[in-house]
């Protein structure tokens, strides 16, 4: 990155969870992220990646908002602010927990539009049909349930609901990972293609380092709760520094 | 060992297995791959009557394990063979699990059920087998919500050995796990099939996995068999053009290109089957024989009208 704009600005950010492992016990402190600082670039796509436990989860939770932190900050395009959920999206893993199964795909698109008040050219019709082709949907796809089709397709309703209230960020939580290996390079083409046509900033947060690689500019690995090393894609795959990362290239 | 000939498997009016033929011999390891909707799951429950009778249908030619007519048995009989000789891994281990009692007690309740005696010292051993002598103590007296998915997964796994199967069918066993931990568990599979020559059916949707490990393949798609070799036969050469696509898509995620190689449309919902081949829609080899009705799987197990052996993509191991 030559232009060092920063969209998003996190800065010694900690988060802690108290556990009991059972009634008896004492309960026992977790720092699932531990005074984390993290710029990201606009325009950039930065890998998080990290184990489960590591606390990649939780962090991307704090930056959307869906978790309050104890300490330190988050700044989006210079202001600290957590009105700026219209800006940032996310799209999920488990696409079959975010989507209601009984709604239909029209319906799960119109809901972002007429929750962040968006307004655009035509009909909802026109609109929703505008993001289902930029999604690759075809417009028939429209009155179907999403029980009634396939996780690539569902994955793609996830990504056009992102899309629709106008984003200028978007964290990609493990967003190929339940997909089966013939539709995992669908999206990924997919996403890339979103990402130069709308001028999006990406999150992404994934244990795969293969997928990684084809969607990130830069790596950032996330170990019990810190963030263990920053680098370009490329040079981190051929030369990492931190131990945690080289173990992560070795089982690849 | 087991010898599969036509099993068909439906669920109402829509046959989701549709006529899998397959053998597998002591020791060996046999990797079922396929995406979801493939039909690999039903498959791997249906040898073992894992459905209730009054919602699944399952009929074969032939199923038979050790020579016993397995579709004659009754309720009764597949206690004898469940758990006992064909051990069933399942992808989320907490599902196998009781989740209100210890693993210990859980593990000698499984004793009593099959009449063995509960000895301390031989369970601590199957533990070590799967990676956890030291632990094995502290585990046993824990809840299975106190075990993280990979440690729960090897718990299922130890207990499975308790009973000497000689069939471990493994379906998805890391699917709900950690993937830093896939080949961890994967190993210990292997290593188990070593150790007390288990053979394993392994389900799987990782085709390199597959490869890795296995001595026969099947791939399967649209309720079909696909392919169905050994695995250096199926390394040399992958004949049918759903198997290519399918490893050039793992070959171009293992490279840097971009944009990633696609291979476009989406696999067909079982109730959308027909008589034709399943895979023609997605097929860039389509012509007119493939949907007139379903191909035939040929002398070297590929069904397919034509059999590409021209085109067929070179496989580095």
């Amino acid at each position: 990155m030559s232009n060092h704009d920063v969209i998003l600005h996190v800065e010694k950010l900690s988060k802690s969870f108290v556990v009991k492992k059972n009634v008896l016990s004492k309960s026992h402190v977790i720092k699932a992220v531990n005074q984390v600082n993290l710029d990201v670039f606009r325009g950039e796509t930065l890998g998080l990646i990290g184990e489960s436990g590591s606390g990649k989860t939780t962090l991307s939770h704090l930056i959307m908002g869906l978790t309050s932190h104890d300490s330190g900050q988050i700044k989006f395009n210079g202001i600290e602010d957590e009105l700026f959920r219209k800006e940032v999206q996310i799209v999920f893993q488990y696409t079959y927990g975010a989507l209601d199964p009984l709604k239909t795909v029209y319906e799960l698109i119109l809901e972002p539009l007429k929750l962040h008040h968006i307004t655009y050219e035509g009909t909802p019709r026109d609109e929703v049909k505008r993001l289902l082709n930029q999604v690759g949907l075809p417009d028939v796809i429209m009155n179907r349930k999403t029980g009634e089709i396939s996780g690539g397709q569902k994955q793609r309703v996830g990504i056009a609901r992102a899309i629709a209230s106008r984003p200028k960020f978007i964290v990609l939580d493990e967003p190929v990972s339940a997909l089966d290996i013939s539709v995992q390079g669908q999206i990924v083409n997919l996403l890339n293609e979103l990402k130069a046509s709308l001028g999006l900033t990406y999150l992404f947060i994934t244990h795969d380092l293969k997928i990684a690689k084809h969607l990130s500019d830069r790596i950032a690995v996330m170990y019990k709760g810190e963030i263990v090393e920053v680098e370009e894609t490329q040079k981190i795959i051929e030369h990492p520094k931190h131990p945690y990362t080289k173990i992560l290239l070795e089982s690849l | 060992m087991l010898d599969v000939k036509n099993l068909k498997v439906r669920f109402g009016n829509i046959e989701v297995v549709r006529g899998v033929s397959f053998n597998l011999n002591q020791g060996q390891i046999l990797s079922v791959i396929g995406e979801s909707g493939a039909g690999k799951s039903v498959l791997a429950m249906s040898i073992l009557k894992l459905y209730d009778e009054r919602t699944a249908s399952i009929k074969a030619d032939q199923l038979k394990y050790n020579g016993i007519d397995v579709l004659a048995y009754g309720e009764k009989d597949f206690l004898t063979l469940r758990g006992r000789e064909i051990a069933y891994i399942f992808q989320n281990p907490t599902d196998a699990l009781s989740p209100n009692k210890t693993i210990r007690s859980q593990v000698k309740e499984l004793c009593a059920v099959h009449g063995l005696a509960y000895v301390e010292r031989d369970v601590i051993q199957l533990f070590g087998d799967v990676g956890l002598e030291k632990e094995a103590e502290i585990v046993l007296s824990m809840y299975p919500k106190q075990l993280s998915g990979g440690l729960a997964q090897r718990v299922t796994i130890a207990m499975s050995l308790l009973l000497k199967p000689k069939l471990i069918i493994a379906d998805e066993p890391t699917s709900s796990i950690d993937a830093s931990l896939t080949k961890v568990i994967v190993n210990l599979l292997v290593k188990i099939n070593k150790k007390y020559g288990i053979a394993v059916m392994f389900i799987t949707h990782d085709i390199d996995l597959a490869l890795e490990i296995s001595d026969k393949i099947m791939i399967m798609y649209g309720g079909l068999v696909m392919e169905y070799s050994d695995k250096d036969r199926f390394i040399k050469h992958p004949y049918h053009p759903y198997t290519q696509a399918l490893m050039k898509c793992v070959k171009s995620i293992q490279s840097s290109e971009s944009p990633l190689y696609t291979l476009q449309g989406y696999a067909l919902d079982p109730s959308e089957f027909k008589s034709e081949c399943p895979f023609a829609n997605r097929c860039s080899y389509r012509e007119d024989l493939c949907t007139m009705a379903i191909p035939d799987l040929s002398n070297r197990g590929v069904r397919c009208v034509k059999e590409i052996s021209k085109e067929a993509i070179h496989v580095e191991s």
